[in-house]
């Protein structure tokens, strides 16, 4: 019987203790997990400015530029077709033919999208083999698919003066930026040195000026009176 | 027998007695030490909270310190999307360029080339025209031996060569270029 009300004493200040500190505990528990996230949380914010503090601005400046040109982020049709005449001039080919597919567009698991054209170019066979060993150094970034290659000559013909016409068709690329920055904990990504001499490449690269039209042809008005010319 | 019974009652009221104050004793101890387990845990709860305070300025701070950083985050995040896709393709194109140049130095004056295939297995399907046997014979020499500044030829097959009276003589060719599958970078 006093086992008994000894072992009820027991139970009832047992829950009694549980009804007074459990909710004190239960709390100090959760401020410790939040301690815990806040400063995993601050470390990770801590190196991520430092990281980003530790970046180059001018660099990553001139490397976003030149990746724009050279990989873009939208179809690259004027700056292909400014860089490929402007290429052709600079060795003396005609250009000519082009055949463009844009209907051919299908975006990669990273979202790399491809532009196959067409072209032809007819000029002296060392002038062609320049063009086609700057073409895949010329911005923006082309990949040669397929070759033809008519070389014509005779026997009164020099090798200087051999006319070759070439066929090419060529991938260009570009790929859409991301659409956002994620999380402000998520980490910056750093560039490994092995990364650093890809992106070096990214100055070894022709850059032609895109040539677009800015001075408005043609009448404004339709429907202005015509001014009569000052004799 | 009186005297004993008497003496027996007096000392089980003396432990009880004892009991007692031992139980009040035990008891306000006990008090005693849950009082101070409240204040300890009070206590705690507000230091780790006052800590957690701290903690959230600071990652405002330095939250607020990464956004002013935010136009050469978006710089970093954009160059480190493209730099891997970007990275597949110079190395693609670097292959690309070499085999280009090779097929492009093995023809000799007055071939025509009507295209090179690359299939699976790394092999190149060359298939044009030649005007006469003697440009089909130096095109094998230059197949035979490349120069120094193309790919090595690791494997040359002659597929088909077909010539009709008074046309050209159509060739198809496999040839299989070193630093492919199988081959080894030059």
């Amino acid at each position: 019987m006093k086992n008994k009300r000894l072992l009820l004493l027991a139970v009832l200040s047992l829950v009694i203790a549980g009804l007074a500190f459990g909710p004190g505990l239960s709390r100090l528990k959760q401020s410790l997990t939040l301690n815990r996230q806040l400063k995993e949380e601050l470390k990770q914010l801590q190196f991520k400015r430092v990281s980003l503090e530790g970046i180059d601005r001018n660099l990553a400046d001139e490397r976003v530029k030149n990746m724009e040109v050279i990989f873009p982020s939208q179809k690259p049709v004027v700056q292909l077709m400014s860089a490929l005449s402007q290429l052709a001039v600079k060795y003396n080919l005609i250009f000519s033919g082009i055949n463009l597919q844009p209907g051919g567009l299908k975006a990669s698991e990273q979202g790399l999208n491809d532009l196959k054209f067409g072209f032809k170019v007819d000029g002296n066979f060392t002038s062609i083999l320049q063009f086609m060993k700057e073409l895949e150094r010329t911005a923006p970034l082309m990949k040669i698919d397929k070759i033809s290659l008519g070389i014509n000559t005779g026997p009164y013909i020099s090798e200087a003066q051999t006319l070759v016409s070439g066929g090419f068709e060529v991938n260009a690329y570009f790929q859409a930026p991301p659409k956002s920055l994620g999380n402000i904990t998520a980490p910056v990504a750093i560039v490994t040195p092995d990364d650093e001499t890809v992106l070096t490449n990214l100055f070894g690269f022709t850059q032609f000026p895109v040539i677009l039209p800015v001075a408005q042809v043609g009448k404004p008005d339709l429907f202005a009176a015509v001014q009569p010319e000052q004799p | 027998m009186e005297v004993e019974l008497v003496k027996k009652q007096l000392q089980l009221i003396k432990k009880h007695r004892l009991m007692k104050i031992l139980g009040g004793k035990i008891l306000t101890g006990l008090i005693f030490f849950l009082a101070l387990f409240l204040v300890a845990l009070s206590s705690s709860s507000l230091l780790v909270n006052q800590a957690n305070q701290r903690l959230e300025q600071q990652a405002a701070l330095i939250k607020g310190q990464i956004s002013s950083l935010s136009e050469i985050e978006n710089k970093q995040t954009y160059l480190m999307a493209k730099l891997s896709s970007f990275k597949t393709l110079l190395t693609k194109q670097a292959r690309h360029q070499a085999i280009a140049e090779t097929v492009f130095g093995l023809l000799p004056q007055g071939a025509a080339l009507k295209g090179f295939e690359i299939n699976e297995s790394g092999n190149i399907q060359l298939s044009g025209t030649v005007p006469d046997w003697l440009t089909l014979k130096l095109l094998t020499e230059r197949i035979r031996e490349p120069r120094a500044e193309e790919l090595a030829i690791l494997k040359a097959d002659v597929t088909k060569v077909s010539y009709n009276q008074g046309e050209e003589i159509a060739f198809d060719i496999t040839l299989q270029l070193s630093g492919g599958k199988g081959g080894n970078e030059k």
